[in-house]
């Protein structure tokens, strides 16, 4: 069940509905069972593993809690306690290798036997990927860390604990909830507030807009592109990686903005997975900003425990590279993932590396570090090298990559933007005029997030007729020029033929 | 205080849901396709009951004129006929009709009895059947019947979720939908020369049952059971041996029902297939249209005996219509830059024709042109030496006597410009 599809919109008000009807202290198991429901819509079958990694992070939390108690001297408490830990780590890992990463790893293999001229394994799991595997799992890990590292108690109902892992609005693309945060709020009860429904409503239709009219719409313009790379060279392909940053950031963020403002109806309130990433001036900034909760739980879970920055440069740099080719692979099971996570690890290496050149030339060329010009430059080469690391994200294989950034250095076609054949890659002229504009109110409501003002709040202070204006101009925009429903050709409607 | 408070924000909300819907569909009917409005909306417009229905596939469409029947016989008629509509389609058509009109007759024209689908392969020729069509349970039934096999029942229902991408190519036509003058009716306009195939015996039948049949035998029995007369029809067109038995195969239906059956590949004196055809496949332009109608309002009339309403107060609209058709028709003459279609559109009984022939026509289809010339009704030929150009045209709209249009056409057929001669 799909955020944009006709059955959430009538399973959502259901819920929500329902959930203020339900006396308050059973509300928790109302929501556990929709967002069952909502995960089971996908494919039944698929709920057992949600299932399994909340039970043993379940049982990880409740064992915690118990060795914590228990009169033994700290070396064996901290010996059990880590012995705890790693067997929710490893069952919890090993179900997301089997059915995330079980076929990359045959494949290499497979393909190491080939280079050795030895015969390639016949093994073949067959697995589909279960949706949000990689985002629930991860949740639900945090909690066995936090209750390890004391940062919370363990959760004694079980149901309640559930509804932490499978929380509906953010359970198939985050955010990537803490239980310091979630689990706290389902303990929670919550009152029905027409301040934090309407605002609620408000996010949901900005994430319908990211999502819908501007990330559906780029979508159109970059598969065509991508995916006949070598018909459509040189600059087609740098306006589609261009574009490719808008729509995997309208597409990540829009999703997790339906979930802050699903939640935000029901009186939860989950982080801001995105903070306008674009108006970064550092790759390391665009990480800070970027799909928030994945990053700090990588800094959390991982960088931190690999040692972080307190163990010297040469170790911290190394952390770095790890925690990001990891990153890459929790994004997908494939080299190219692998890449553009470890591009992205070397850009911050390289600018830590650097970091004292850069400053000394700065000084030494007399520049304005303060100046808008200065400012801009920086944001404008921290989008490039951001969106050079993009192209092994967007790209099938790592020659498919290759091959794009090939043709952008070497095929010379500027007239694309002048003859018309701009619009000839899936998007008419008014449809791609109607991305820029998009793009460009994106970009405006970021600036004034940057900058700390936050529309939604603005406009709540606004007149009746004013805000009505806004929320159903809105609404009509989202379902107008929102790419949603059966793909309508004007071709396919002309009476040539009776 | 705060009961009042409360009260207050629920009426917010529903004032607010209801201005919501209001622009939305609003904007739902404005990037909807204008076609099916502009052929039915005056269907649905019109208080006064309907005596006849015509139900069918373009053959229909194009076949036959309700407002012709208005003119000739004063009988009061709307088209149902849909393009590529197979039976199934226009039984639902046609239920949909009598929940807003009972009528005295349904003509059924019965081209598809071979059909083995239950919709068109191009669902858009069903958008124009039910795009326009209200929200209703026959509607919802209609859609459950025959779509499930063959496309999406929400984008039939709730059509924005197909039309909203139209945004980018809306048009004049949207915003001021131009509403059919024909009564559901469409002509199409060009002169082709079809091949003609020769006719089999009556006897000589497709025999298989199938969806076709079956959905025109449950046609006919809802006609009897709401007590409305039928009438069965296949139009004239150039028929292929199977075509002509698919055709043949309605008799025995007829005669199990009771049903009249007129099968006009056997009326061989009708229509001209030279001269009255849009295209080499099967349908009728205009002057075959208006000669077929004028057969069929002939057996309505005298055999069916359906009401001349032309003395009846509550249909005086449907002068005025008349008129506005006329005006349409004339629109229709002036737009035409070929000859064949420009003589092909004068077999209209509310036109007069002056034609000044040159007497070298310099071109090879003389015949046809001869044959088109003699299609006229009210045509006065002059012959004349070397003229300006090989045929000039003046025609008068006899109600008036005004002229409404002068033409002159050179050797290729092509309407040229011509000199104001006073």
């Amino acid at each position: 069940m799909l955020f944009n599809s006709v059955n959430f919109l009538i399973f959502f008000p259901v819920v929500v509905l329902a959930y203020f009807i339900i006396p308050k202290k059973f509300r928790y198991v109302w929501l556990l069972v929709a967002s069952y429901y909502f995960y089971m819509s996908w494919f039944p079958k698929w709920a057992v593993l949600l299932l399994f990694s909340t039970a043993v992070t379940y049982m990880s939390g409740l064992l915690l809690e118990w060795i914590k108690h228990r009169p033994w001297e700290e070396r064996r408490r901290v010996r059990w306690k880590k012995l705890c830990v790693l067997g929710s780590f490893g069952a919890n890992l090993a179900v997301l290798a089997l059915f995330k990463y079980s076929n990359f790893l045959i494949d290499n293999v497979n393909s190491l036997l080939e280079l050795l001229h030895m015969e390639a394994l016949d093994i073949s799991f067959g697995l589909a990927l279960p949706v949000g595997i990689s985002f629930y799992t991860f949740q639900a890990l945090s909690y066995t860390m936090d209750v390890y590292r004391d940062e919370i108690y363990a959760e004694k109902n079980f149901l309640k604990y559930a509804l932490f892992v499978s929380f509906f609005p953010q359970l198939v693309a985050g955010p990537i909830e803490r239980s310091k945060n979630l689990l706290k709020q389902i303990n929670t009860e919550h009152s029905f507030c027409e301040e934090s429904v309407k605002e609620g409503l408000l996010l949901m239709l900005w994430g319908y807009f990211l999502k819908m009219v501007v990330a559906d719409r780029i979508s159109v313009f970059v598969d065509c592109v991508y995916g006949d790379y070598q018909k459509f060279g040189g600059w087609f392909l740098i306006l589609a990686s261009v574009l490719f940053a808008f729509q995997i950031y309208c597409d990540f963020a829009g999703d997790s903005v339906i979930a802050m403002g699903a939640a935000r109806v029901m009186g939860f309130r989950l982080m801001d997975n995105f903070d306008c990433p674009y108006f970064s001036r550092s790759v390391s900034e665009f990480w800070r900003r970027w799909h928030i909760s994945l990053s700090s739980w990588f800094k959390d879970y991982l960088y931190i425990p690999l040692g972080g920055n307190r163990k010297g440069k040469l170790r911290q740099y190394v952390n770095i590279m790890i925690v990001f080719a990891v990153s890459g692979l929790w994004h997908g099971a494939d080299w190219t993932y692998i890449i553009w996570g470890t591009l992205n690890g070397a850009f911050q290496v390289l600018g830590a590396l650097t970091g004292k050149l850069r400053s000394a030339a700065k000084v030494k060329l007399g520049l304005n570090t303060s100046s808008f010009g200065h400012k801009a430059a920086q944001t404008l080469i921290t989008f490039c090298l951001v969106d050079f690391a993009w192209i092994f994200f967007r790209a099938q294989t790592f020659a498919d990559a290759a091959g794009v950034i090939k043709s952008m250095v070497t095929v010379r076609n500027p007239w694309i933007f002048l003859d018309g054949t701009l619009y000839e890659a899936g998007l008419d002229c008014r449809n791609f005029w109607l991305m820029v504009i998009c793009i460009g109110i994106l970009l405006a409501a970021d600036w004034f997030k940057y900058r700390g003002i936050q529309l939604r709040k603005v406009l709540m202070r606004q007149e009746l007729w004013f805000r009505w204006c806004v929320y159903i101009g809105g609404i009509l925009f989202v379902l107008m020029f929102g790419i949603w429903g059966s793909a309508y050709s004007a071709g396919s409607f002309i009476y040539f033929q009776f | 205080m705060r009961l009042q408070g409360k009260i207050k924000k629920a009426l917010c909300a529903v004032l607010f849901v209801a201005l919501l819907m209001l622009v939305l569909q609003r904007a739902a009917f404005l990037v909807e396709r204008k076609d099916s409005m502009e052929k039915y909306q005056p269907f649905y417009d019109q208080k006064e009951p309907f005596d006849v229905l015509i139900i069918g596939t373009s053959h229909a469409i194009n076949g036959i004129f309700p407002m012709d029947l208005w003119d000739d016989y004063g009988i009061v008629s709307y088209n149902f006929g849909g393009h590529d509509n197979q039976p199934a389609t226009s039984y639902w058509v046609l239920q949909n009709a009598l929940q807003y009109t009972k009528p005295k007759l349904v003509v059924l024209d019965v081209f598809g009895a071979a059909s083995q689908g239950k919709v068109s392969d191009d669902l858009s020729y069903l958008h124009l059947s039910t795009d326009s069509m209200p929200f209703s349970k026959v509607k919802v039934d209609m859609l459950n019947d025959i779509l499930p096999e063959y496309g999406n029942i929400c984008d039939f229902l709730f059509d924005f979720s197909l039309y909203h991408n139209r945004w980018n190519e809306l048009t004049q036509d949207d915003f001021f939908p131009e509403i059919t003058k024909e009564k559901g009716a469409e002509s199409r306009i060009r002169v082709a020369s079809p091949e003609i195939y020769p006719l089999i015996e009556k006897d000589e039948r497709f025999e298989e049952d199938g969806l076709g049949k079956e959905y025109i035998e449950k046609m006919i029995v809802c006609c009897q059971e709401n007590g409305i007369e039928l009438l069965l029809v296949n139009l004239p067109f150039p028929a292929s041996e199977q075509k002509q038995r698919n055709a043949n195969s309605i008799y025995p239906i007829a005669e199990k029902y009771g049903v009249e059956y007129i099968n006009y590949l056997y009326q061989e004196d009708i229509v001209n297939y030279r001269t009255d055809f849009y295209d080499e496949d099967a349908h009728l332009n205009p002057s075959g249209a208006r000669k077929v109608t004028k057969d069929l309002g002939r057996i309505l009339s005298e055999e069916y005996h359906v009401p001349d309403r032309r003395q009846d107060a509550e249909y005086a609209g449907w002068f005025e219509d008349y008129e506005e058709y006329v005006e349409f028709k004339i629109s229709n003459l002036k737009k035409q830059s070929g000859v064949k279609e420009y003589l092909m559109l004068l077999n209209d009984e509310d036109f007069k024709c002056f034609l000044s022939v040159d007497e070298d026509p310099g071109r090879e289809d003389t015949g046809l042109m001869e044959l088109l010339i003699q299609n006229i009704p009210a045509a006065e030929v002059s012959v004349e030496a070397e003229q300006e150009t090989k045929l000039r045209v003046i025609v008068t709209e006899i109600e008036t006597g005004e002229v409404v249009d002068t033409a002159a056409f050179d050797a290729d057929g092509i309407r040229v410009e011509e000199e104001d001669h006073g």
